[in-house]
């Protein structure tokens, strides 16, 4: 029995040395369940570790919705996510419960913005795909997604220099795109392919006065479909309703009021 | 002052004269700070860059007096003995002015007296450049000056004057055993500055080491990568020499010159200070490497333009029971591996080639600010070197606990769907999108809702679309920041949809093989500027 726990331990010792060799698929968790019944359990079984994953949808489409929610319960189980949003789009406040936990054994959410500056020329994209190939390679995150918004422009060489990074990290690439969702099969290089949109019913809730037309908000489902293996399937998932975190605070107005040791003129 | 997450929090640690004469003083906040002067100009404190200005300035006046030391920042002792043939002590005051003002320092004040203490209460003279004190007259100048020129608190300082002791003076009047037992040794060691007697005297400067070597190559040489066994042999032996001195590097500075021409020069600021030659070598190499050389280099400079104390902490350890048996014991576990841990050699690699590469805040991290302005009410915060700071601005978030409260997860196995974090994400556009808009065509049966609304946009523009607007929300109508720029906007969220004929161009056009990207349900976050007069869309929820 010891024997068989130190054989076990050095397996994993040398896993960690030279990733990919050394456990088999069910000792190494081949798969990054993300706390989505129909995604876990489903056609995909969840998301596979070092490979790549495609996120798409049109804008607004309800795709980071879901993954927001994704990453919050694999923050909550210690793993370690990093966002790339090349284009400056996400809002600090939509994402800071995320952090914020005092728990210790939560994991990190990172973001990695370009801070777009109109008077600087560079190539954001060409530096959003370079920081994801490092991040992959740093082998400190268990999940990197590359916000790419409409420029999707990765070619078949950097998809293949990605996995190449993938195949000796523990990390799971996910690409999203603001595409047309109805395509029918994945991109070159990618595993499987998350397509989502926007769907009726839509579901409101009321005002304070509730008269029909005093919405308070609007909740649009949001429908997607899993393609793997050539085979498809539709999830369905509901989005519920907040109150706006910024309506229970109140910001510090700053005191005029003459001060107390003020010299009398 | 010192940076924090928000300005409005930062605390002011030092403060020029003409900001001491507006009532600001060290320790207040930013914000309470401009609502006693509203045209407060503020500068980031750099403690290192001020004593480095210091210490140059401390050099130059070498010329005016053998013996000069730097105390506090902006004090300099000079020693004023034996001048009197050399033009006398008015003399060396000008020339220690003047010294001082071709550097940029033009409001320097000096007093001269026996000892350092008068001397630096005789420098605060309101109404000359420099004031000297009569030989042996130290204790006579003190006397009928007030307590608060004495270094003690402000609290000891209260105490005395209800005493009735307000001068110097009457201070030192009352024997020293009166005050001992009943007042702290700062107001005891006071006692001795106001008899006059201080210890404290400018010395001679001591020279400073200073880290650095260069190579000669001696050809012309283009590759990074072929001299990096040079690099490592200079950093062994500038990082031997810091050892010994028990310092850390925080900043190389490199130089390439061909011949005598030096074409490069690049500051590497490290993240963390380290004295180990095979981190620096590494950071090195990711700093040369994200960016190439214009042209062949024949020689290399390399120092240690900043370093400081180096310093050892304890790693953590934490008590967890053992997996592996079936006995009961204890193992002790010491933090490191796989876990993100900022001080851990990857992350810091990692962190140091985005900081080259991209900048301080390329990687951040998400964290609430005390603001109600959606675009305001996050702030991203770089992770390098902001930890305190993390902890301070969670502290002054109040609507933490509420917001978390909202955030669990449910799941509604009946209907078999995932009920997901609530409300959904933003994703802006930067600048706002500028829309045109329809309105609704007014009833005379106009509901409740609409007298306090007038405003109801029927169909918006999105991208040369026209976009029917099915729904859209009460709006949220938020005014503020007028301490800084007034915004004055209402939000509504609105879920749009595609015109008719437009939807059926798309479809026709999907047929066609044409991609569209803009869907034909929408929800945005529309919003309406009171004070430019315009209508924009922020950004889409995605």
């Amino acid at each position: 029995m010891v024997g068989a726990v130190t054989v076990a331990n050095l397996k994993k010792e040398l896993e960690h040395l030279f990733p990919g060799k050394w456990l088999s698929g069910g000792e190494v968790g081949r798969t990054l369940k993300t706390g989505i019944e129909q995604i876990d359990f489903g056609r995909s079984a969840g998301l596979l570790k070092r490979r790549v994953t495609e996120w798409v949808g049109t804008s607004s489409s309800g795709k980071t919705t879901v993954l927001r929610s994704i990453c919050a319960n694999w923050c909550a189980t210690g793993l370690n996510v990093v966002y790339i949003d090349t284009f400056d789009r996400l809002l600090a406040s939509d994402w800071c419960f995320l952090n914020n936990a005092k728990d210790e054994k939560q994991g990190r959410f990172w973001v990695l913005r370009s801070n777009i500056d109109s008077a600087v020329k560079r190539d954001y994209v060409k530096d959003s795909l370079w920081a994801c190939e490092q991040l992959i390679r740093s082998r400190v995150f268990d999940v990197v997604i590359l916000d790419l918004g409409e420029r999707n422009i990765i070619t078949s060489s950097f998809y293949a220099r990605l996995q190449r990074a993938l195949e000796r990290s523990k990390a799971s690439l996910i690409v999203l795109k603001d595409d047309d969702s109805f395509a029918q099969s994945a991109s070159w290089g990618t595993n499987s392919r998350l397509s989502f949109n926007f769907a009726r019913p839509v579901h409101f809730e009321l005002g304070l006065t509730g008269h029909s037309d005093d919405i308070a908000t609007i909740m649009p489902t949001i429908k997607g479909s899993i393609l793997r293996d050539g085979m498809a399937e539709n999830i369905e998932v509901s989005v519920a309703s907040y109150v706006q975190n910024r309506l229970f605070t109140h910001p510090k107005v700053p005191d005029r009021s003459t001060s107390k040791t003020r010299a009398r003129a | 002052m010192q940076f924090s997450s928000s300005i409005g929090r930062a605390k002011v640690l030092v403060c020029s004269r003409e900001a001491e004469r507006a009532n600001i003083r060290p320790g207040m906040t930013f914000t309470e700070a401009r609502a006693i002067c509203s045209h407060i100009v503020w500068r980031e404190y750099d403690d290192k860059f001020y004593k480095s200005a210091q210490k140059k300035l401390a050099r130059e006046l070498i010329a005016a007096s053998p013996r000069v030391s730097t105390r506090e920042s902006g004090l300099f002792y000079i020693d004023a003995e034996g001048f009197n043939r050399l033009g006398g002590e008015n003399k060396l005051c000008r020339d220690v002015l003047k010294l001082a003002s071709r550097y940029g320092f033009v409001d320097g004040r000096i007093g001269l007296a026996d000892s350092a203490f008068a001397a630096r209460v005789a420098s605060r003279s309101k109404t000359k450049r420099w004031y000297i004190v009569t030989p042996d007259c130290d204790t006579v100048f003190l006397s009928p000056l007030s307590i608060d020129f004495l270094p003690v608190e402000e609290e000891a300082k209260g105490n005395l004057k209800e005493l009735g002791i307000r001068t110097i003076g009457q201070f030192t009047e009352v024997p020293v055993s009166s005050y001992i037992g009943r007042f702290d040794s700062s107001v005891l060691s006071a006692y001795e500055l106001a008899c006059g007697r201080d210890s404290t005297q400018p010395a001679l400067p001591v020279q400073e080491k200073q880290y650095q070597c260069t190579i000669d190559i001696g050809s012309a040489t283009e590759s990074l990568r072929d001299t990096l066994f040079i690099f490592k042999t200079m950093l062994e032996r500038l990082t031997r020499d810091l050892q010994t001195d028990g310092l850390c590097a925080d900043e190389l500075t490199v130089s390439f010159f061909n011949d005598n021409d030096k074409f490069d020069e690049r500051t590497i600021k490290l993240i963390r200070s380290s004295s180990n030659s095979k981190f620096l070598l590494d950071v090195l190499r990711l700093s040369l490497e994200s960016k190439q050389l214009r042209r062949e280099f024949t020689a290399i400079y390399l120092g240690v333009s900043r370093f400081s104390k180096e310093y050892f902490e304890q790693t953590k350890a934490t008590i967890s029971p053992s997996e592996s048996s079936n006995f009961s014991r204890e193992e002790l576990l010491l933090t490191g591996g796989d876990e993100l841990d900022d001080s851990s050699e990857p992350v810091l690699l990692l962190l140091q080639r985005f900081i080259t590469r991209l900048g301080e805040e390329a990687l951040v991290k998400p964290v609430l600010n005390d603001q109600y302005l959606p675009e305001l009410a996050g702030v991203w915060i770089p992770v390098v070197g902001q930890s305190d700071l993390i902890a301070n601005a969670n502290s002054a978030t109040p609507v933490h606990e509420v917001f978390l409260s909202h955030t669990a997860l449910i799941t509604t196995k009946k209907s078999r769907k995932d009920c997901l974090m609530p409300g959904l994400v933003l994703k802006r556009h930067l600048p706002a999108m500028p829309v045109f808009v329809q309105f609704k065509e007014k009833s005379e049966s106009s509901s409740e809702v609409d007298r306090y609304t007038p405003f109801r946009p029927a169909a918006i523009t999105y991208r040369g679309n026209w976009y029917h607007v099915n729904q859209i929300t009460t709006p949220e109508k938020i005014s503020g920041m007028w301490w800084e720029k007034p915004v004055r906007k209402s939000y509504y969220v609105a879920l749009i949809e595609k015109k008719p004929e437009v939807a059926m161009l798309s479809r026709a056009g999907l047929k066609s093989g044409i991609r569209s990207i803009l869907p034909t349900l929408m929800t945005v976050l529309l919003v309406y500027d009171h004070q430019e007069r315009g209508w924009f869309v922020e950004g889409v929820f995605d």
